[in-house]
């Protein structure tokens, strides 16, 4: 038993979820999947005095609406993702860590968690992503653009909880992943999402673990590598130099354009 | 403090526990099941691999009052009646263990696999267990192991 104590509430519905939120304000964090939180709260680097748990929330579907946008609920399993149907999803979570880790992460609680090698994050901004965050005072929504500021930092605030993340596919584009990390399963050194239109037209891109937080290239495909390179603020720590990181990028970007 | 109920292979076990206890810790000291270990816990080492639901899980990082209501299946549930589980008897003839420390969570990393046995690619079994560490066989026998067991 690692973490320090909290107390503990298992709402079953948004309205008491988001009512807990309120009571616990800055003190409060929500449970999902707790496959990052839960790391946390055991070298507490964490320590809410109130965990939330929204697992039993009715928020486990992937829906496609109209228009051909998906929506996933924030108790949605990567695992359950990656077997949607939905093929740009399939692409990336088959990247995220390993089968019983994706058996209880999450899609949404991914994205909040925002590191910034994740895999979903990157995808979410690269998808239009759209977050639908909840609290006692009402309800927003949230462009992925908007909501990752920094390392494991976003714009949600106190007492509000994201209910689903909504992506745009974009009929007929093509999605591809590809990163490099030590093991397979790890958190990339770097990573590209790259989609490709079906005229083979301006390409949309976004790097991951290559800067504080992904970032969104547009471009035609020739120049896209270059212009992911360029865009790159990498760090040098134990696990690369920041020239290394620029530099598969720009590889990784080729890569999937040609895959 | 909270009651919670979960079934550990097949028996309802209940307890009052603090929130923050782990179910790898409520498997061990609650359940007194011992042969779920624990390694890092933090999810990286995957030594506390259960079944929750018939799905594998890392036990340190749920909580226990997380489960209530669960159906929890650890590695003392493989064995059957005096014979042991045809992946334990795999691992047995690949010498897919040395310390052993870490094969609970290799086996049922891999038994979630087991009812559709069938059908699971070369490609599933070896993601099955890229997220298990061992330090000392090197892989190699887990493998072997695991694609016999498989047939694959």
């Amino acid at each position: 038993m690692k973490p320090a104590p909290f107390d503990y509430r298992r709402p079953e519905s948004v309205e008491e979820a988001v009512a807990a939120l309120a009571e616990g304000g800055d003190e409060a964090r929500v449970l999902a999947g707790g496959q990052s939180l839960v790391p946390m709260l055991a070298f507490r680097l964490a320590r809410p005095a109130l965990l939330v748990d929204v697992n039993r929330l009715p928020l486990d579907r992937v829906e496609t609406l109209a228009g051909g946008e998906v929506r996933i609920g924030a108790v949605v399993r990567q695992r359950a993702a990656e077997r949607s149907g939905v093929a740009a999803l399939a692409e990336a979570v088959r990247w995220v860590a390993h089968p019983p880790i994706r058996n209880r992460g999450t899609v949404v609680g991914s994205v909040c968690h925002a590191d910034p090698a994740a895999e979903l994050p990157a995808l979410a901004l690269a998808l239009d992503g759209v977050l639908e965050v909840r609290s006692a005072s009402g309800s927003r929504e949230v462009p992925v653009a908007e909501l990752l500021v920094g390392p494991l930092m976003t714009s949600l605030r106190p007492g509000e909880l994201a209910v689903a993340l909504r992506l745009r596919p974009r009929p007929g584009w093509r999605w591809r992943v590809r990163e490099v990390a030590r093991r397979r399963g790890d958190f990339a050194i770097a990573g590209v999402v790259v989609g490709v239109p079906p005229d083979d037209g301006t390409c949309r891109m976004v790097v991951f673990g290559a800067a504080g937080r992904p970032y969104l290239v547009e471009g035609p495909a020739g120049e896209l590598p270059a212009l992911a390179g360029a865009r790159a603020e990498p760090v040098t720590d134990v696990h690369a130099d920041a020239a290394y990181r620029r530099h598969l990028v720009e590889v990784l970007t080729r890569r999937a354009l040609a895959a | 403090m909270i009651d919670v109920a979960v079934e550990v292979n097949g028996r309802l076990v209940r307890a009052r526990v603090e929130p923050r206890l782990t179910l790898a810790d409520f498997i061990r000291e609650r359940a007194h099941l011992r042969g779920t270990h624990l390694g890092c816990e933090h999810g990286v080492c995957g030594a506390c691999t259960v079944l929750l639901d018939g799905l594998a899980v890392r036990s340190c990082l749920l909580f226990a009052v997380q489960a209530e209501g669960a159906r929890v299946t650890t590695v003392e549930a493989l064995a059957g009646d005096g014979e042991l589980h045809p992946l334990q008897q795999a691992f047995h003839r690949h010498h897919a263990l040395q310390c052993g420390y870490c094969t609970p969570g290799f086996l049922m990393a891999l038994a979630e696999l087991w009812e559709r046995r069938e059908a699971v690619t070369d490609e599933e079994l070896l993601a099955a267990v890229a997220g298990q560490l061992c330090r000392c066989t090197g892989y190699s026998g887990i493998v072997a192991a695991a694609r016999d067991a498989f047939a694959r």
